[in-house]
């Protein structure tokens, strides 16, 4: 069966599939689970490269651990957010703290005429202030306002009550706020 | 208060984050191959050690999930014995009540006279 067909074949069942030797399982769940884990690191950090390797040990962790894997327990997409999360932590740690020259600057004076451009500041202007977070705010702030989880799966996800997420949310937007309103206008926002 | 000035930050907030979500990197080709690529290699271990799925524990664990646990498991047993109890240990009332006549000179009710009615009204036409 080719990966794309097992398209509304359960995580649970490709798991299985997989453990069990099926290459286009393990596509599949590559396909699938992959970008989204990619996305959140290149998010949480600020270097490309770094981020791609994160991304890649979360999936590898997923695959040994797929013999284990206990069916109907926890969703393949929490646990990757879950280890992709800590993992991006434990990295930052290591750095103590980002190196906000790492990240390339918006432009200042650029002329934002078009929309693109535009989208593409805003994203950087963001990225930058969020690189000024705390982890666990940088975290539930990005899995709540970009990757759209509700709060009971982040709490699911950062091990922690729905009442903490809400209190890192708010201060996380709260410093958001602060470094982003006073660009509103230079990005076309005003 | 304090709702409406998060709502004020959300407003605030919202064309940052849409931009976030509107330039959500795509992994290039290369990222998605090494991660494929070590999916294969470990599917090649876990034959190799003879690492097999587990088919979640024992047989009944989804329906003992689906039911509720042992808890509920626990309280349909308690309703089971209670019914099985009930059935074999009859009341003495209930013997008492098996013979009608008896029981019709004890109530001295009219509602155990109704069948011989009927039995007369047969026989009468």
């Amino acid at each position: 069966m080719a990966y794309d067909a097992m398209n509304d074949v359960s995580d649970d069942a490709l798991m299985v599939l997989y453990a069990n030797g099926d290459q286009d399982a393990a596509r599949s769940l590559t396909y699938r689970h992959a970008p989204r884990v990619l996305a959140l690191s290149r998010r949480l950090l600020t270097d490309r490269a770094e981020a791609e390797d994160v991304a890649q040990d979360a999936m590898l962790r997923l695959w040994k651990i797929a013999p284990d894997w206990r069916q109907g327990e926890a969703k393949v997409s929490t646990w990757l957010y879950r280890v992709t999360g800590n993992l991006c932590i434990d990295r930052m740690r290591k750095k103590k703290s980002a190196n906000l020259d790492d990240i390339p600057e918006p432009a200042d004076d650029r002329p934002s005429v078009e929309a693109r451009m535009l989208t593409k500041d805003r994203a950087m202007a963001l990225q930058v202030a969020m690189a000024q977070l705390p982890m666990r705010q940088r975290l539930a702030v990005t899995l709540r306002h970009i990757e759209e989880l509700n709060n009971p799966q982040i709490a699911e996800i950062m091990e922690t009550s729905i009442e903490a997420v809400e209190s890192l949310t708010a201060r996380g937007k709260r410093t958001l706020a602060g470094l982003l309103l006073d660009q509103k206008e230079k990005l076309g926002l005003e | 208060m304090q709702n409406k000035t998060e709502t004020n930050l959300d407003k605030g907030l919202v064309a940052f984050f849409e931009a976030a979500k509107d330039t959500t990197p795509a992994p290039d080709a290369g990222f998605l191959e090494a991660v494929t690529a070590d999916a294969l290699a470990q599917a090649e271990d876990h034959i190799k050690t003879g690492r097999k799925p587990q088919i979640t524990g024992y047989p009944l664990a989804g329906l003992l999930r689906n039911i509720g646990g042992w808890p509920s498991v626990a309280a349909m047993i308690s309703c089971a014995c209670i019914g099985i109890f009930a059935g074999y240990s009859a009341p003495n009332s209930l013997d008492y009540f098996s013979n009608t006549e008896q029981a019709a000179e004890t109530l001295n009710d009219d509602s155990f006279s109704v069948a011989s009615d009927i039995e007369t009204l047969f026989q009468e036409g």
